[in-house]
């Protein structure tokens, strides 16, 4: 295995190019992990190219983590020694890894193909995840990384439903006691109320609340790795309160008193009845002139969503 | 007794005429309002978006939308489920030339209704509206909550905020 220490130290390269600067903060998610194992007829040049250009191409279509080999030549001859997924699953969390692409390659003819099987792995348990996948690599593709990365690239596809899904980033969530206000976080709009939780860089944020007539609400929250939610309750502004008042006196006064001075109880009251022909009247007068304008016949204007299925007994 | 017996009658007649053909059932209105520029980083002209897309998520404690066979209905619009489950409505050039309303910036009202009866019992989903462009995006709204299951009749208000660097875009320029 020591022959392939030039062959782990050129990975290491490779995966911190791949890996981008901007993936090197502490708090950035673990990472999909590649563990080569060199079969057959490799040599360290293909070698080389071909785990360069897998890491390449995995980079490319993993999102918000990043892709990394193992690179410790112990670590890829404890892996080589493996003899069941258990002791893959420990080989990938000893890396760090979310989960890993067990990588064999072998090339038995040395003009021919490079071949490889690949199998995504959970970490720990190191069960794997769906189906291994045979791709090849011709001698054409091996002269050069960027024709490699090109002849993987498609043929990792059909990995895509293995790879794990990209890592939920932290969430905040602002409720207000009002719809319609507006929602700023660290001073920028993110939107109105009700709002989806926002994804955020964890830390402390500050949280402005904004609604005509009401006075602004602040708050600071720090937001973990778990997210967090905070709770901004609008107080109406003296205007608002009495108008928001007035409002409810007179719903009280619709309900319980009639207001006209009538006596007995309220189904004695004229207008009562007479507020509700009005309505019918007009219900009927709408519903009929919509069927007659070929609207009816439970005919739906607009575009028809499904159902969600929701979780069984909730 | 008499105050109240004719309008009794009234009511009656009114609830008779009334039956017969089943009434539409109201759709629940996504009002798109494209930002004017004072909330994101330009406005979005009318004539600046060619393609339409909303896309509603269901909260991940209710699973994925079933998947189901790309729908196509007249104007150019269809409605397809992602491989992520989310379900996605596309509203091609010619629905959205024909429905954007005359406003100086973007405005359309996008009618929606439930297919079959949706369980209550399900979270949120969240809806996010994208603008395209020439098949660029252009322009994203940030996720809002759908009441759920959908209020026929009622509005939900979607700003759509032109993106950073597709200023030129959104103006239609």
């Amino acid at each position: 295995m020591q022959r392939f220490a030039p062959l782990l130290l050129a990975l290491a390269a490779l995966a911190s190019l791949a890996a981008g600067p901007s993936r090197a903060a502490a708090q950035e998610p673990p990472p999909l992990v590649v563990l080569p194992v060199p079969g057959e007829g490799l040599d360290e040049a293909t070698a080389q190219i071909a785990l360069g250009a897998l890491i390449a191409a995995l980079d490319a279509r993993v999102e918000g983590r990043a892709v990394a080999g193992v690179t410790d030549a112990d670590a890829v001859a404890a892996l080589v020694a493996c003899e069941d997924d258990g002791c893959i699953g420990q080989r990938i969390a000893a890396a760090g890894g979310a989960a890993g692409v067990v990588a064999r390659m072998r090339r038995p003819d040395a003009a021919g193909p490079l071949l490889l099987t690949l199998r995504v792995h959970d970490t720990v348990t190191g069960s794997p995840r769906g189906d291994a996948l045979e791709a090849s690599l011709p001698p054409e593709a091996l002269a050069d990384a960027d024709a490699a990365r090109a002849a993987l690239g498609e043929p990792l596809g059909a990995l895509a439903a293995a790879l794990p899904p990209p890592p939920a980033r932290p969430a905040l969530l602002v409720a207000t006691t009002q719809d319609g206000a507006e929602i700023r976080v660290d001073g920028e709009v993110v939107g109105e109320s009700p709002l989806a939780p926002v994804e955020l860089a964890p830390g402390r944020h500050t949280v402005t609340v904004t609604l005509d007539g009401f006075e602004p609400g602040n708050r600071s929250v720090e937001v973990g790795a778990e997210g967090a939610r905070v709770d901004v309750e609008l107080e109406p502004l003296p205007e608002t309160a009495e108008r928001m008042a007035d409002e409810d006196a007179a719903e009280a006064a619709g309900f319980v008193d009639g207001g006209s001075g009538d006596e007995g109880p309220l189904y004695t009251r004229w207008w009562l009845w007479a507020a509700v022909g009005g309505a019918v009247l007009l219900t009927t007068i709408i519903a009929v002139a919509v069927a007659a304008s070929g609207g009816g016949g439970g005919s739906q204007d607009g575009f028809p969503v499904p159902p969600i299925p929701g979780v069984e007994g909730m | 007794m008499r105050r109240v017996r004719l309008p009794l009658l009234f009511l009656s007649f009114a609830l008779l005429a009334s039956c017969g053909d089943e009434p539409p059932i109201p759709a629940t209105i996504v009002n798109l309002v494209g930002d004017d520029g004072s909330i994101g980083s330009g406005p979005i002209a009318p004539g600046a978006v060619d393609e339409v897309q909303l896309v509603l998520v269901p909260d991940p404690a209710d699973g994925r939308f079933p998947p189901q066979e790309q729908r196509v209905f007249d104007e150019g619009v269809e409605s397809r489920i992602s491989s992520a489950g989310e379900w996605v409505l596309t509203l091609g050039s010619a629905y959205v030339e024909a429905n954007v309303l005359a406003a100086e910036t973007f405005r359309m009202d996008v009618p929606l209704y439930a297919e079959e009866e949706m369980d209550g019992a399900t979270q949120m989903p969240t809806l996010r509206v994208i603008f395209f462009q020439g098949g660029e995006r252009i322009a994203e709204s940030n996720p809002r909550f759908v009441p759920w299951p959908l209020q026929p009749g009622t509005s939900i208000p979607v700003t759509v905020l032109c993106g950073t660097g597709s200023e030129t875009a959104c103006s239609g320029g």
